[in-house]
């Protein structure tokens, strides 16, 4: 029998359905098309700003136990920049002839209102981008921009329906957990037209403090928590949003480091997984590894596609 | 488990090396490979990565570390009103070290893993403030049996108050060239890159005149000046290029220190790069991202400094 992970997400083929998710290893083209060649379906770009931003001073991560907390504060070069890199890019993956030749991409963007949202997807819907994700959801910029956008329905509605206005790709939100129910913000996005879900994004977000200096660890105080330890968070969270009779396709995420935990997304109810915090305990390669992996389960459980594996709802 | 301890302790030992160069040691059981940095940081907004200068072990027990530290911009410049007892805090070492000759791995180009520490003929290149990592270097060289007259050291800035170490090379036996161009021109003397066209100039003068005899070159510094070295080595020399690029996470998933085309990481699979690896960077000498990951030329940069 064929065991098969490719798969089809909103009409574009991908060779795996791993997925870089916004914030790991995507601020220059040379790195995406590098997690691309190895083994990621699609990636996604740092969330990308009108202006640049250098981001938060370090230290912006702090390993804790289980996981990392991260505030990196949005760096990104603008959403020019971030464009042309988007160029280099795919001419780099279809140049590279031992890559999967094209490399599909997500990109992600980042604004305080609708109108900044409207005005960066009008640009992203000019691009070479295969989809758009709206940043509804960094916990890592509140003191500058306040709660996220992603804690109000009629805010998440009402972004999702000024950027569909604009841009004809498929548009995904990203969602915080860091709300008292995420299954009610994604029906919010559901009915104001977005094509698709991500999440979770970090949770938290968290503090670590340094004794010795009697100091918080990171300089912006607190960060978003990722890693293993988020893990049965964001399942349990893709699982309801699922149980409520959500229809949209799900980029589920959170703490996923091997392909047994991927393959527990894929029960949870997400058609795609994304994999970050794990290129720190396994390397780029992770990518390849968890395909690898995937391919072991479906053979050992006689499955052609991941599209088999049985959601438990 | 937490595999990226960190390390909060106070400043053992400060010396000055020149008015603007200081070297910060700690009181660290660690060991560290030459051409690895740390992470350091005083919890006042800012982490910055520093080159090991110097790692020794007393019994196995009681480590130091040291990095040279130059005075270059805010961060830096609260690190110089520090005093010994001050508290900072430390993650790392991180990073792929120098080659050591007779430890060869998968990377190590085969000619290079087959010489004997006996037949080992480095030279040993630093531009200004890139000369510390190598004063490590040629200590682990000399404990790996490299003969310390095998080994030159070159030291390159833009006056003679920036050669670095000179005393501590000659102080293992090693003959330091000393090349500066004194410069009238202050603001290039103070900038980063600025003025690195004389660095280059007097790095690879005083290369081509002891390269004869060499059969490896490590090099440290700005990458306009490891760039000015290879039209000077011998033909087909193997060498190692130490890189600088901003870096934010040093444990590879932020992506910042990411080079061109290839994605390779400096803060893991740098900072010590192979001549392989070199040759296939597109931003070596051309462009380096700043903290945005914009991509900033260098002769933009250049241009920017004259000007001012």
């Amino acid at each position: 029998m064929k065991n098969e992970i490719r798969t089809e997400f909103l009409g574009v083929e991908l060779s795996s359905p791993l997925v870089l998710p916004a914030g790991v290893l995507d601020i220059s083209f040379s790195s995406m098309n590098q997690v691309s060649a190895v083994g990621a379906g699609l990636v996604t770009t740092k969330s990308l700003t009108i202006e640049s931003r250098k981001g938060h001073d370090g230290p912006v991560v702090a390993e804790v136990e289980g996981g990392m907390l991260n505030a990196m504060g949005l760096c990104n070069p603008g959403i020019d920049a971030g464009l042309e890199e988007l160029k280099l890019l795919k001419t780099a993956a279809e140049a590279d002839v031992e890559g999967p030749g094209n490399c599909p991409v997500n990109v992600s963007i980042f604004a305080t209102d609708v109108n900044g949202f409207s005005d960066l997807a009008e640009r992203v819907n000019n691009s070479e981008a295969d989809f758009l994700e709206l940043n509804l959801s960094c916990p890592n910029v509140m003191d500058e921009f306040g709660v996220p956008l992603a804690a109000s329905e009629k805010t998440v509605a009402e972004i999702i329906t000024a950027v569909k206005s604009v841009c004809v790709k498929p548009v995904i939100a990203k969602l915080s957990p860091n709300v008292t129910s995420l299954t009610r913000i994604a029906g919010a996005a559901a009915e104001a037209g977005a094509d698709a879900l991500c999440m979770i994004n970090t949770l938290g977000p968290g503090l670590e403090i340094d004794i010795e200096a009697g100091r918080p660890v990171l300089s912006n105080i607190s960060g978003g928590l990722s890693g293993p330890c988020v893990k049965p968070v964001a399942l349990r969270l893709v699982y309801e949003c699922r149980k409520s009779g959500l229809s949209l396709p799900i980029i589920g995420m959170g703490g996923i480091t091997t392909g047994e935990d991927a393959v527990q997304m894929l029960m949870a109810g997400a058609d795609l997984v994304g994999v970050g915090t794990a290129v720190y305990y396994r390397g780029p390669g992770v990518f390849g590894l968890i395909n690898e992996e995937l391919l072991s389960f479906l053979k050992r459980k006689g499955l052609e596609s991941i599209t088999d594996i049985n959601r438990i709802i | 488990m937490i595999k990226d301890k960190r390390t909060t302790l106070p400043i053992a030992r400060i010396v000055e090396e020149t008015e603007n160069v200081r070297t910060f040691t700690f009181r660290m059981d660690v060991k560290a490979a030459p051409g690895q940095f740390i992470m350091l940081t005083d919890f006042k907004g800012g982490e910055k990565p520093f080159s090991i200068s110097d790692n020794m072990l007393e019994d196995g027990k009681n480590g130091y570390l040291s990095v040279s530290i130059k005075r270059i911009g805010d961060f830096t410049r609260r690190l110089f009103d520090m005093k010994a007892g001050d508290i900072v805090s430390i993650r790392g070492p991180y990073g792929t070290p120098f080659f050591i000759p007779g430890k060869p791995d998968e990377k190590t180009p085969e000619v290079v893993s087959k010489i004997k520490p006996a037949d080992f003929r480095p030279v040993l290149c630093g531009g200004g403030f890139g000369l510390p990592p190598l004063y490590l270097l040629a200590k682990r060289l000399l404990e790996a049996g490299v003969p310390a007259k095998n080994i030159k050291a070159v030291g390159a800035g833009r006056s003679e108050a920036d050669l670095l170490f000179e005393q501590q090379f000659t102080g293992l036996g090693i003959p330091y060239t000393g090349a500066a161009e004194s410069l009238d021109d202050v603001s290039a003397a103070a900038s980063l890159e600025g003025g690195c066209g004389r660095i280059c100039g007097t790095a690879a003068e005083a290369l081509t005149e002891i390269a004869t005899e060499t059969n490896f070159v490590y090099a440290s510094g700005p990458d306009l000046m490891m760039k000015s070295l290879i039209p000077q080595m011998p033909q087909d020399t193997e060498y190692q290029f130490l890189f600088e690029r901003y870096m934010k996470c040093a444990i590879g998933i932020c992506g910042s220190c990411a080079t061109d085309p290839g994605g390779i990481r400096i803060c893991k699979e740098g900072p010590a790069l192979w001549r392989h690896q070199v040759e296939q960077l597109e931003d070596f000498g051309v462009y380096r991202r700043t903290a945005s990951g914009a991509i900033e030329l260098f002769e933009n940069r250049l241009a920017g400094r004259d000007r001012a």
